[in-house]
């Protein structure tokens, strides 16, 4: 049934697709234009981090054009470029986590700042800074709630909370089935409410 | 729907990702049960507060920089294409520019050099003259002396190709090609022996396959057959064995054709004035119905090669008796159908003691 849908899915994309694959470079930027921006956030919020999600989005798009031959449009194309943002974006944080773990036990290090995400996000646009005070509060604790869950619950969060895939976009994305992406974002945000209630005292 | 059941599905139910019976079950629990609806409360206000978090603006460089690194894959990927088939369209020509200079320059090499080669292989007129008498004879013993080796059933030819070789280490002083290139001053000795003999050395040789060999020399000969390659006749005998391979193709190349089994007749014909001879040859060749396959002229020689219908072959030999003296080499066997290929070598008549 899912493989149903997925066939009766038209892609968007398969036309620049195409043009890619005859080496149309302006067709592949076009293709940056459209999903850098979605694929920047994703790999942000799994990653944690501004420049990591830079890097991470420049090997997911330098990857994908490398094998875009080897693309045979079985999904769709922003499903197969999210495959591999959320690939490279995990594999990221697992080396991230793996270099903090070894840092902790360094005692001449700089003390790091408490929230990284603080650091981390872009500087706002929003004008009116003291409205969002509070708000940016909130948001910084949300984030960083994200942050402590495991990567497996993480992008399942993120993909459908953040970025509002379907159950079955997920399923395709991460290659799992739509029971464990239930059951993943169950436990997702229960960990963040767990997380946010102690934060927060009351959501 | 038990409790404990109810509250995995609430965050389905959130989105609406539940059967219509599940949804229905799970609506009518949380009436009853106000645990499960602060758990669906909470949920609902996790899910808000995560999808308040806004969007991050990507760098504004990162779609440039993709691309660079991009453009920089493509790069790659078609500095190999290029290298292997994109310069067909330049590669061609420039190889085939390369290939016409080089087949020009190598010509160019071949011509410059040639002249200088020409003197090696054909001795300098004066010397070849002086030597006149007896190398051009020389030859017809030579090439004899080829043919029996291929035909050793033949007895008597046996012996003419073994007489040939007795005077080997005298035909090498003659060797125009030494006399001119190595020592000139050689040649007067060579000159004394000839005057010493009543006849050239070629004439005795002919004379001693005309006459039995004796057992005696035979072992000799025998032994001598080591020496060194004859080089006097060597412009002939090369002559001779570039025509005795072609003849060797020629079979094959005519197929089934006439000439196929047929063995070639040799005839040495010795002539006042070769020219004419030639000339009137052949004249005689086309007259019979026959044909010139190749004429090779020497100094004072000639070698024709011709093909006339065996029948007619009588016809043609009668012609040559009228012109000079006729040896035939090769008994010609008995058939009087199909082609029949001829080589005529056309010599002047040795000058008489």
């Amino acid at each position: 049934m899912v493989l149903g849908q997925k066939q009766t899915l038209l892609d968007d994309d398969a036309d620049q697709v195409s043009c890619c694959k005859k080496g149309d470079l302006a067709a592949f930027e076009q293709l940056v234009r459209k999903y850098g921006k979605k694929m920047f956030n994703i790999a942000f919020r799994i990653a944690g981090n501004y420049e990591d999600a830079g890097e991470i989005v420049q090997d997911a798009f330098v990857s994908a054009y490398r094998g875009m031959a080897s693309f045979r449009g079985a999904a769709r194309f922003s499903t197969w470029l999210t495959s591999i943002t959320v690939n490279l974006a995990k594999n990221r944080l697992k080396q991230v986590r793996g270099i903090r773990r070894h840092e902790q036990f360094s005692l001449d290090d700089p003390v790091p700042t408490v929230d990284g995400g603080l650091k981390q996000d872009p500087p706002s646009t929003d004008p009116p800074v003291h409205e969002l005070l509070e708000k940016r509060d909130v948001q910084l604790k949300v984030q960083d709630c994200i942050n402590d869950l495991e990567p497996d619950f993480k992008e399942v969060l993120v993909l459908r909370d953040l970025q509002d895939f379907s159950y079955e976009e997920i399923s395709a994305i991460l290659k799992v089935h739509t029971g464990t992406v239930k059951s993943r974002l169950f436990r997702a945000r229960e960990s963040v409410k767990d997380c946010l209630k102690r934060a927060m005292g009351e959501l | 729907m038990e409790h404990a059941a109810i509250q995995p599905k609430l965050s389905d139910y959130l989105d609406d990702a539940v059967t219509p019976e599940e949804k229905t079950a799970i609506e009518k629990h949380l009436t009853t049960c106000a645990e499960c609806r602060q758990a669906l409360a909470e949920l609902g206000a996790t899910r808000r507060h995560v999808q308040s978090l806004p969007e991050v603006e990507p760098p504004p460089w990162l779609t440039s920089k993709i691309m660079a690194q991009v453009r920089e894959q493509a790069e790659k990927k078609r500095g190999f294409f290029q290298w292997l088939f994109y310069p067909l369209h330049i590669k061609l020509p420039m190889e085939a520019v390369g290939l016409i200079f080089l087949t020009v320059a190598a010509y160019l090499i071949v011509q410059k050099t040639q002249p200088e080669m020409k003197p090696l292989l054909t001795p300098p007129k004066e010397v070849y003259e002086r030597a006149q008498p007896s190398s051009p004879q020389t030859a017809a013993p030579l090439e004899s002396f080829k043919e029996s080796k291929q035909i050793k059933k033949k007895a008597d030819e046996h012996y003419l190709a073994e007489k040939p070789a007795a005077p080997v280490p005298k035909a090498d002083q003659t060797s125009p090609l030494e006399s001119s290139a190595a020592k000139p001053a050689g040649q007067p000795e060579v000159a004394r022996k000839l005057a010493a003999a009543p006849e050239p050395q070629a004439d005795r040789r002919m004379k001693l396959k005309e006459t039995a060999p004796e057992p005696a020399e035979r072992s000799e000969m025998a032994r001598k057959q080591t020496a060194p390659p004859v080089q006097v006749a060597k412009p002939l005998e090369e002559a001779a064995s570039r025509e005795e391979r072609k003849e060797g193709e020629r079979p094959a190349l005519a197929g089934k054709g006439l000439v196929g089994k047929a063995q070639t007749l040799h005839f040495s014909l010795e002539v006042k004035d070769v020219t004419e001879a030639g000339t009137k040859i052949g004249e005689a060749v086309t007259r019979l119905g026959g044909r010139i396959i190749k004429k090779e002229s020497f100094e004072n020689a000639q070698i024709l090669s011709a093909e006339v219908e065996a029948k007619k072959k009588d016809e043609l030999l009668a012609t040559l008796r009228n012109l000079g003296e006729v040896k035939e080499k090769v008994l010609p066997a008995k058939e009087t159908e199909g082609n029949r290929l001829i080589t005529i070598k056309i010599l002047p008549i040795p000058a008489s003691p």
